[in-house]
């Protein structure tokens, strides 16, 4: 019974009972505490109302025995007491000690008065057995001695348990009767909202918001909860109505936006593709005729030519190379658009490359006053696995845009593979290597630097 | 109350029952003389009879104990002078004539002269006056109450048609106590 749930947490048909029972029970039980401490108390009032006015009678007709010392006389007042069963013994004291008279004749009163019983007075604490009635015999302002009697309290007893019995047999009756009918009324409370217990359990599992309780005619509040639970569910049938058709056609614009987007991707798509076939087609197409004109100038060189020709013609290499170069660059970038880029896997002589690439722009630099100076850090592989072209296409171009925007002071590349010498936002792992271009030019503005994310 | 009402009933034969006399027993008291044990008696007697209110001249008016005659029980009546009955004190007086014995409240003839008696006796007989006495057949000649012994035991009887007749009233208790009680003639 140590798992016993908490009162407040059990069904409320058995709370109802049990509040019905302990109440009932309490007062009923209060009733009988009652009824039976009256009995006690009405029993031994009547015992002792019956048992002052025989002691009266004995008293007053026993004086006049005692005057004349007539101990025959007080014994056949003393046998009037025959007739109450209750009265086990009665003695006469004289003032001297001594013993005038005894009921029964042959009673032994040294012990009887010897006995410890409560003596004159019965209170409702007073729980005994037997008590012993003493009563001065008084006759005209002189005391004669005394009346004793050993009172035998088993029948007035045997009357009280009698009356609790009664009492508790009434009171366990009404007690069921009671509990039968709180039982039945208790129904009357409990089942609408028992019923709603069902409903709520029942929705709560199948999401059935259509169902409603049914309202009979009972308590108001529990009017109130039903009427307030079903406007409640027609409120939440409402919203999920509302809900589910906001939702068709928020689904059906998605659907349209989408559509639409996709197209719309589909056709950016196609176009990109377009451009960048055009664009490839395009320097393909171009870098063959450049090709005829670079080598046809090539050969013009060197033909005899005087300094004004040799002057145009050289112009013209130049001029052609660039465009060729310009080609290339636009082939790159039409092929990385197209996802066509293949890079080559080859071996990198990291050193030669970098001075290669300082030296192609050295002669602008020094034309601009800028210093410029390439690194290769201590450890470094002599020779990486990767694009060549490539890598100097990016670390030219970097240089190229770097002495480009540096007015002065220098401008530095290294490459390293320790983390320390990196820039702060790299961090570099095993088999990780830094190409670092550094200048003392006023840098990349925030917004570029942005894309270069 | 039924059963008060039949205790109440059995407590009366009770007392009627007294009147057939049980062997006399002292219990443990230290025994009376015999003359001692009738002054008790008379004292009693005294506390058992009411007297009309013109028996006494005022409240506190002394009761006259008189004794007739010269003998032991006389003597012993003597200690009754000074007792309290009824906030009257009990004075002791000898008497020799029937004047005399006009101012008595009680009177006990002590001597045997019958004679005498009857001559005493019919002088306050219409007086109340408490006579008692010891000799035979005292209450057969007019006297009210007379002490005997029976069966070893002192008792007594009672005249009451005399005891009405001088307007005395006798205890029902005194009554009940007597070995012999004569009834008026008139009932």
């Amino acid at each position: 019974m140590s798992a016993q749930p908490d009162f407040a947490s059990r069904p409320l048909k058995n709370q109802l009972r049990a509040i019905v029972a302990i109440t009932t029970g309490f007062g009923l039980l209060l009733t009988m505490l009652y009824f039976a401490l009256s009995s006690v108390v009405r029993e031994q009032g009547s015992m002792m109302r019956q048992l002052d006015s025989i002691a009266e009678i004995i008293v007053s007709n026993s004086a006049a025995a005692i005057r004349f010392n007539d101990n025959a006389a007080a014994n056949v007042v003393l046998a009037a007491l025959g007739n109450r069963n209750e009265i086990r013994a009665a003695w006469i004291t004289l003032q001297d000690g001594s013993v005038l008279a005894t009921y029964p004749a042959d009673a032994d009163i040294k012990s009887l008065s010897l006995a410890e019983v409560p003596g004159n007075r019965l209170s409702i604490l007073t729980v005994s057995r037997e008590m012993r009635l003493n009563q001065p015999i008084v006759h005209e302002g002189e005391t004669l001695g005394s009346l004793n009697m050993t009172v035998d309290l088993r029948d007035m007893w045997r009357h009280i348990l009698e009356d609790a019995l009664l009492g508790l047999l009434t009171t366990a009756i009404v007690f069921a009767f009671a509990l039968r009918l709180a039982n039945r009324l208790q129904r009357r409370i409990s089942e609408p909202l028992l019923e709603l217990a069902n409903a709520t359990r029942q929705i709560a599992e199948d999401g059935r918001y259509d169902l409603r309780v049914e309202a009979k005619p009972q308590a108001a509040e529990t009017s109130t909860l039903i009427n307030g639970f079903n406007r409640m569910l027609e409120e939440i049938a409402a919203r999920d109505r509302e809900l589910q058709l906001s939702r068709d056609v928020l689904e059906q614009q998605v659907d349209v936006r989408t559509g639409e987007l996709r197209i719309a991707k589909e056709q950016a798509e196609a176009a990109n593709r377009a451009k960048s076939q055009f664009l490839a087609n395009m320097s393909h197409e171009i870098r063959t005729p450049m090709n005829g004109v670079i080598g046809m100038t090539d050969l013009l060189l060197e033909t005899p030519l005087n300094r004004e020709q040799r002057h145009f013609a050289d112009t013209v290499r130049l001029s052609a190379n660039s465009l060729l170069h310009l080609i290339n660059e636009i082939l790159d970038f039409s092929k990385i658009e197209a996802g066509k880029l293949v890079l080559e896997e080859s071996p990198i002589h990291i050193g030669p490359l970098l001075e290669e690439v300082i030296l192609g722009q050295a002669g602008r630099a020094q034309a601009k006053n800028v210093e410029i100076a390439g690194h290769v850090s201590a450890g470094m592989p002599e020779i990486l696995l990767g694009d060549p072209h490539r890598i100097r296409q990016m670390v030219g171009n970097l240089v190229n845009n770097a002495v480009k925007f540096t007015a002065e002071g220098e401008v530095t590349v290294y490459v390293t593979q320790r983390s320390e010498e990196a820039p702060a936002e790299l961090t570099l792992g095993a088999n990780e290597y830094a190409i670092v271009v550094c200048d003392s030019g006023p840098g990349i503005p925030a917004a570029a630097k942005e894309q270069l994310r | 109350m039924h059963s008060r009402r039949r205790l109440l009933r059995s407590v009366l034969a009770a007392g009627s029952a007294a009147l057939l006399g049980l062997p006399l027993a002292y219990g443990q008291q230290a025994p009376l003389s015999d003359q001692q044990l009738r002054a008790a008696f008379v004292l009693n007697f005294i506390r058992y009879t009411e007297w009309p209110e013109r028996a006494f001249a005022a409240p506190d008016t002394p009761l006259m104990l008189c004794v007739l005659g010269n003998d032991p029980t006389g003597v012993a009546l003597g200690g009754l002078a000074g007792k309290t009955v009824k906030g009257r004190t009990i004075q002791v007086r000898t008497v020799n004539t029937a004047d005399e014995a006009r101012n008595c409240h009680a009177l006990f003839f002590a001597d045997a002269d019958a004679r005498r008696h009857v001559s005493i006796l019919r002088a306050v007989q219409t007086l109340p006056v408490l006579t008692i006495s010891d000799s035979d057949s005292f209450i057969d000649i007019g006297g009210m109450i007379g002490l005997l012994y029976l069966d070893s035991r002192l008792q007594f009887e009672v005249n009451l048609a005399v005891v009405q007749h001088s307007q005395l009233k006798s205890s029902s208790q005194l009554l009940r106590l007597a070995r012999n009680v004569i009834e008026s003639k008139a009932r």
